[in-house]
């Protein structure tokens, strides 16, 4: 009923802007109209923006919700626009009962603008939940990449500083060459106070590349796949990468290291599901309504 | 095992924990003017928590200005005469099933009716709400 109700007021939404026709969904107006062959790229982003921005006010939320995720899809938003279309997307999910998709947002809006202020007259539930995201992002931990470093022509190390992690931290860096389409992953690894994953890249070009984080104090991230940190690399020689073959050495199965790890980690494996539907709490009762509805 | 025992003889003696009917009570009455062929949408708020009750539900402009109200779910139902289905409301529970009426078929404001009921499911039951709806003040 919900996806009824929001599919008729996306089209209504979309019907309000401008340059589309009224009946037609935001794909086949966009074909239609000739003006772009992606989903979003022909809808008025701005627009839409302005219309989620107004339901809200009027206190349609799920109406609000379909048009700012609209607004979102059509990547014609500028940043501070982007910010606002998050900000409204979490208050709206706050009044509609969706607490952990209005902390996504709210944490989305405070990462990016950690000085954003909220907008005169907004709901005290949306305050309380904005301000419980700030302070959890003040005391998470943070991974902030530093210059890359190059030991040798051929080898570099992506370098990064892991603040308030609160214990151990493991991490992944992920990179591939400009124009590939596939992330490669090296392991962080502890230099003292720094995390680093060290390349050895066999060509020239740009590398990009982003990390992320694991610790008891939570996740942190420095860039991201569709925003990636950068690397030029020049003045590799790939005649230094070539590696004599090692002789393959006959050794018994039963002292492979990873039979034992694999059985260890079955056992492990099993242990923890075993242990999880033994320990899990009994789900919350539930109940169907059938709702009759009288007007007098 | 002395549980189990303790259970059977409970059970044999007649105090086995069968499910409750629901209870619910309509809390308007009495005619405000509205007709159901100006009723198009019903948006639905079942609202829980300790101090969910229909009065204080009815007292603010919407539910959702109440911090101290906990919205459980949220529908928005068009209305074409036939009783409306909600499934996974939570059981064992006092709640409060707020409704507010639109004119329009998508719930476009303003709202020209509202109306409250109280009421409590048993766990895996699927039981009938009433809710009268009266025109806004």
């Amino acid at each position: 009923m919900r996806i009824f109700a929001a599919t008729l007021i996306a089209l209504t939404t979309v019907a309000a802007a401008p340059s589309r026709a009224a009946a037609a969904p935001p794909s086949q107006s966009a074909s239609a109209n000739g003006n772009g062959s992606g989903n979003g790229a022909a809808l008025d982003g701005h627009a839409l923006l302005q219309r989620g921005i107004a339901l809200h006010r009027e206190a349609a939320y799920a109406a609000s919700v379909t048009a700012l995720e609209l607004a979102r899809s059509s990547r014609s938003l500028a940043a501070p626009e982007l910010v606002e279309c998050a900000f409204y997307l979490g208050a709206d999910y706050v009044a509609l009962g969706s607490i952990a998709a209005a902390r996504r947002e709210l944490r989305a809006v405070i990462e990016t603008d950690p000085s954003y202020e909220s907008p005169p007259y907004t709901s005290p539930k949306v305050a309380v939940v904005l301000r419980e995201v700030r302070d959890e992002l003040a005391r998470a931990p943070r991974l902030k990449a530093l210059p890359p470093r190059r030991p040798s022509r051929n080898r570099f190390v992506l370098e990064f500083d892991a603040s308030r992690t609160g214990g151990e931290a493991f991490g992944v860096a992920r990179w591939r060459w400009r124009g590939e389409v596939e992330w490669r992953e090296a392991p962080l690894g502890h230099d003292g106070d720094r995390m680093v994953a060290p390349l050895a890249l066999e060509r020239n070009g740009t590398v990009e590349y982003w990390a992320e984080l694991r610790a008891p104090g939570g996740y942190a991230q420095t860039g991201s796949a569709e925003r990636p940190l950068e690397l030029p690399v020049s003045g590799v020689d790939p005649l230094l990468l070539i590696t004599p073959v090692a002789r393959p050495e006959k050794k018994s199965v039963l002292k492979s290291w990873w039979l034992w790890s694999t059985v260890g980690a079955v056992a492990v494996t099993g242990l923890g599901v075993g242990l999880y539907f033994a320990l899990r709490p009994n789900p919350s009762p539930t109940a169907d309504a059938v709702l009759d509805f009288q007007v007098r | 095992m002395m549980k189990r025992a303790l259970a059977m003889v409970a059970f044999l003696a007649g105090c086995g924990n069968s499910p409750q009917p629901t209870a619910v009570h309509m809390t308007m009455d009495s005619s405000s003017g509205l007709s159901a062929s100006q009723v198009g949408s019903v948006e639905i708020l079942v609202i829980g928590g300790p101090r969910a009750t229909c009065m204080r539900a009815m007292q603010p402009a919407s539910p959702l200005d109440d911090p101290e109200l906990e919205i459980l779910m949220h529908a928005l139902f068009t209305l074409d005469g036939s009783a409306k289905h909600l499934s996974g409301v939570p059981a064992d529970r006092p709640l409060v099933f707020y409704a507010e009426a639109f004119q329009g078929k998508n719930g476009e404001r303003p709202r020209i009716g509202r109306g409250c009921s109280e009421g409590q499911l048993a766990a895996g039951s699927s039981s009938g709400i009433s809710i009268v709806i009266t025109a806004s003040d």
